[in-house]
């Protein structure tokens, strides 16, 4: 059971540029008359604030919200990696944590190795992880390499493994972030199928996840954070739907800009979308024979080589295509530039289709996407008779009866 | 299951406490975390740990070359090189030892913002490669008194004793440092320059005997000239300055309580600082 009572977390702002002082600063500060500081106050803010919660042993409980809400900051408290500034949480029972996969694996060991230093990190005695090695070795499907460095795994085989590890600590409350958004999507259904087994053994699990449908089939209450707060905390389906209309209401653009997330997101930020030269429209409608523009507007921070960009539909949760704004990817300067990308006409015939906007750094292989940016309403204008009513792609094949 | 275990999270008001039944449940991380960089060391090396060797082999026979044969500094009647290598066994334990602690939680900064576990680990964990070092040039030393024909006496048996010594005190200094470089990042310049000026202020390359009467009360304010000079007599058979040591053990106490403590303290902040 897990009592968290009135949890408030201070952070200082601008802290991702001025995090290591100086000491000149320092110094030059302690000497200089304390004038200035009652101001300093507002360069503070509080990621959370006032959280209560309550969860029972044996319940899995999502954890929602926009990025900046709080949820990685709750998660950090929860496992002892920062502490409160205020309030109080009590938990019965051990903890471990899962906040990113594969954090503290040394390239330069071999899986065999790798594998007592994750498991004592994340907190495994080296009897336990002696019990458990062939079972983890088996679940990642590595044998053959227990032995190279994992250098040289190809990423997919690097977060298997540490999944692996992290999935047979067996703690009595399991806390996972956003980890299931690496690796293929056997992968993901692997790691979905091992969290349900583990709410299913009675443990407790905590989750943040950003995948609606995901957090639908494994959570049985759903906490939604909003700006450090808990706005709604109740069954996961009256939780969600209340938390997706709220994102109807936001503009297009701020959304997508919220959405957008991954490893390239301290390089890369979305500006804004826009759909047949709309901006800021979150659904539209067309008709099956016009062709569809979409257009994205991009910051980059930096300069990034080899980079694609590319607009995926989904209709529910399959993956119907994707589009790229360039044929290989191409390196972009710092600074603004837009993908756009044409949907042809008489492709769809009629569909609701969610659009998704992913980027791709190929030289370091890191991913950032937006998923859910923008809805499309494709409707059939009833003149191409030969599909199907129920159809999503009109009717491009052909038939010969003899 | 152990349903029993109740963990209450607290903003620290004040209490310090460094948790060390926490510590002595991670006990095994530390020893891995250990193994790592005693692994890792030499990793893609062709030389391997011939290194550990080579190195304060080198270091001897330059300042066997500069100071004992140009500079003729004198050396309490025991061959220059075996001297001066008996110095710099302790000390490169203890420079090696400072700096690597004073960098490990830098190094570290994934895992410290992303996975719980007693903080001090890292540090603690971070002198194994020096002690493995130690150990080495130690056997070293061992084969060089053999070569000069320096006999070893009864008073080899202190030498662990003037090594735990050193060691108390590099986590005295260490700890600080490692804590302190989270913060403040000038500390990764200043600790190498700091040891380099620190060498010479202490007996290694020469005697206490060297320093003038009137000034020698000075060289009892440096924590490690005990460890240094008791550790070269225990190995050489000369007589033991029981005073240094004496002082040496006062001073590392100090330390080594300051360094525990400001750890204690610095550590509720390192996920948000680092």
């Amino acid at each position: 059971m897990i009592e968290v009572e009135g949890v408030w977390k201070q952070y200082k702002l601008g802290n991702t540029v001025d995090l290591h002082k100086t000491l000149r600063e320092t110094l030059s500060q302690k000497f200089r008359p304390s004038k200035d500081n009652n101001t300093s106050t507002n360069e503070y803010f509080w990621a959370l604030n006032d959280i209560n919660l309550s969860i029972q042993s044996g319940r899995t409980l999502g954890l929602i919200g926009h990025n900046g809400a709080g949820k990685s900051t709750l998660l950090k408290v929860l496992s002892r990696i920062t502490k409160p500034t205020k309030g109080k949480i009590t938990i019965h029972g051990s903890l471990s944590s899962l906040l990113e996969v594969g954090t503290g694996f040394h390239p330069e060991l071999s899986g065999r190795e790798n594998i007592f230093l994750y498991g004592s990190i994340m907190g495994m005695s080296r009897n336990d992880i002696q019990k458990k090695f062939d079972e983890i070795v088996d679940y990642a499907g590595i044998e053959k390499f227990i032995d190279t460095p994992v250098k040289r795994y190809s990423s997919g085989m690097y977060v298997r493994l540490a999944f692996s590890i992290a999935a047979h600590v067996e703690p009595d409350i399991l806390v996972v972030d956003e980890v299931l958004a690496v690796g293929d999507k056997s992968f993901r259904e692997k790691c979905l199928g091992k969290m349900e087994d583990v709410a299913d053994s009675g443990r407790t699990v905590i989750f943040v996840s950003h995948n609606m449908n995901a957090v639908a089939s494994l959570c049985q209450d759903v906490a939604w954070l909003n700006n450090g707060r808990v706005q709604q905390v109740g069954d996961t389906r009256s939780v969600i739907s209340a938390y997706e209309n709220s994102l109807l209401t936001a503009s297009t653009n701020e959304r997508a800009s919220q959405l957008f997330e991954g490893e390239l997101k301290h390089k890369l930020e979305l500006k804004s979308l826009s759909v047949q030269g709309v901006e800021g429209n979150y659904t539209t409608t067309v008709k099956n024979n016009e062709s569809v523009q979409v257009e994205a507007t991009w910051q980059a921070k930096q300069q990034i080589e080899r980079l694609a960009v590319s607009l995926v539909l989904f209709h529910n949760d399959t993956r119907l295509l994707t589009i790229n704004d360039v044929a290989q990817p191409e390196g972009v300067k710092s600074g603004t530039f837009k993908s756009q990308f044409t949907i042809p006409a008489g492709l769809l015939h009629h569909a609701d289709l969610s659009l998704c906007l992913g980027a791709h750094e190929k030289a370091h292989g890191q991913w950032s996407w937006a998923k859910g940016v923008a809805k499309l309403n494709v409707v059939s204008d009833g003149l191409s008779a030969v599909a199907h009513a129920d159809d999503l792609i009109s009717s491009i094949g052909s038939g010969i009866r003899k | 299951m152990s349903n029993k275990h109740i963990t209450i999270i607290e903003p620290s008001q004040g209490r310090i406490s460094l948790g060390l039944s926490e510590v002595w449940k991670f006990r095994e991380l530390i020893g891995i975390l250990a193994m790592r960089d005693i692994k890792v060391r030499y990793k893609q090396t062709a030389l391997g740990v011939a290194w550990s060797v080579i190195q304060p082999l080198f270091l001897m026979i330059i300042f066997s070359l500069l100071f004992g044969r140009l500079a003729k500094i004198p050396s309490d009647g025991v061959p220059y090189p075996v001297f001066v290598f008996s110095g710099l066994l302790i000390w490169n334990f203890f420079s090696s030892g400072v700096t690597n602690c004073s960098n490990s939680l830098v190094g570290s900064s994934a895992m410290i913002s992303k996975v719980y576990f007693p903080r001090i680990a890292i540090p603690l964990a971070s002198t194994g490669v020096s002690l493995i070092d130690f150990f080495i040039a130690a056997g070293v030393l061992l084969i060089i008194m053999v070569v000069f024909s320096v006999s070893p006496t009864w008073q080899l048996v202190l030498v662990p004793l003037f090594a735990f010594g050193t060691y108390l005190s590099v986590l005295g200094i260490g700890l600080w440092l490692s804590a302190i470089t989270v913060t403040y990042r000038d500390f990764r310049f200043i600790v190498p320059f700091m040891m380099q000026i620190w060498m010479y202020v202490t007996p290694v390359i020469y005697p206490v005997s060297f320093i003038p009467e009137s000034f020698r009360w000075l060289i009892y304010l440096n924590p490690v000239v005990g460890w240094v000079s008791g550790a070269r007599s225990a190995f050489l058979g000369t007589p033991i300055d029981w005073l240094a040591c004496a002082s040496s053990l006062a001073l590392t106490a100090v330390l080594l309580f300051i360094g525990l403590r400001y750890f204690a303290k610095a550590e509720q902040r390192f996920a948000d600082v680092i």
